[in-house]
């Protein structure tokens, strides 16, 4: 009894997606994102988010609501988790970067953010290029000038690989 | 769907890097290099937590000027001697156009090799050098 008391006292939020998917959370779970609470303050049940695909506001659903539920006894729990969440693709990373900066989960900023520098870290600047669909506009001798003033940056075998 | 990054997302993610990483990755491209060697991305990179507190000072101390080069450097910074204006017992582990120090003194935030005066690396950065390739 008690419970079923509680379920209907939880408040609800609708999340719409920048491609039209709506899905609907407990306002406690969508809290977490600053962007959101803002416009529950303001007292919308209703949340378009206009720069969130679906695909990356599903995986930032889950991850906000196992996070709403952290415990003291979770937290290898949680741990693993995230390490999952973020064993994804470079695009995959880039996508849920952006929706987690315009959400405002600076949680989810921050380990996004170590998780992509974590990965690049150690990756030669033609792999750091496709990695982020960059064309190189140097010409061949300003890259080779920036290369000969740091040598020793430029020293060693880096990651070529692009994962 | 956009699988590409947003320019102003970058530098979030970059000044977590060490700098060992971001001086390769200034021949990314004109786009990075221009972002690693600004003012903002100094300040941003020198205050992240995760990053050990250096300072990026983008002209050349006086005694280094002549080489063309700076150095990267992590000694704290005693290592400074402001009356011969000199670095010295520096643990030199790697050359760029700019060098950093592991230790952030604010009375030595240096460096301006022409004047010898104390300048914020904001300022410094607009020197001419700084924006040289």
């Amino acid at each position: 009894m008690a419970s079923t008391t509680e379920t209907k006292q939880k408040k609800m939020l609708i999340l719409k997606s920048a491609d039209n998917d709506e899905f609907e959370i407990e306002e406690s779970v969508g809290v977490q994102s600053e962007t959101i609470k803002n416009l529950v303050e303001d007292g919308f049940t209703f949340v378009p988010l206009p720069n969130v695909y679906t695909k990356a506001l599903i995986k930032i659903i889950d991850y906000l609501k196992k996070h709403a539920n952290k415990t003291d006894s979770n937290d290898e729990e949680i741990k693993t988790f995230d390490k999952d969440f973020v064993n994804t693709t470079f695009d995959d990373l880039f996508e849920l970067v952006s929706a987690a900066n315009y959400l405002h989960i600076s949680c989810l900023m921050n380990m996004l953010c170590q998780t992509i520098a974590d990965r690049i870290k150690d990756k030669s600047p033609e792999a750091v290029r496709k990695i982020f669909h960059i064309n190189c506009d140097y010409t061949p001798e300003e890259e080779a000038k920036i290369r000969k003033a740091n040598a020793q940056a430029f020293e060693g075998q880096f990651d070529e690989s692009l994962d | 769907m956009s699988d590409h990054i947003p320019n102003w997302l970058l530098p979030e993610i970059l000044c977590m890097l060490l700098v060992e990483s971001l001086l390769r990755f200034r021949c990314v491209s004109k786009q990075w290099y221009s972002l690693i060697t600004s003012p903002h991305f100094i300040s941003l990179f020198t205050s992240a937590a995760s990053a050990p507190p250096l300072l990026l000072l983008p002209t050349s101390p006086p005694n280094l000027r002549k080489k063309k080069t700076m150095l990267l450097a992590s000694q704290e910074m005693e290592a400074y001697d402001p009356e011969r204006r000199e670095f010295k017992d520096l643990d030199i582990h790697g050359w760029s156009e700019s060098f950093f120090l592991r230790k952030y003194v604010e009375s030595l935030v240096l460096l301006d090799g022409s004047s010898g005066a104390k300048v914020d690396p904001s300022i410094a950065s607009e020197s001419e050098e700084a924006t040289e390739l």
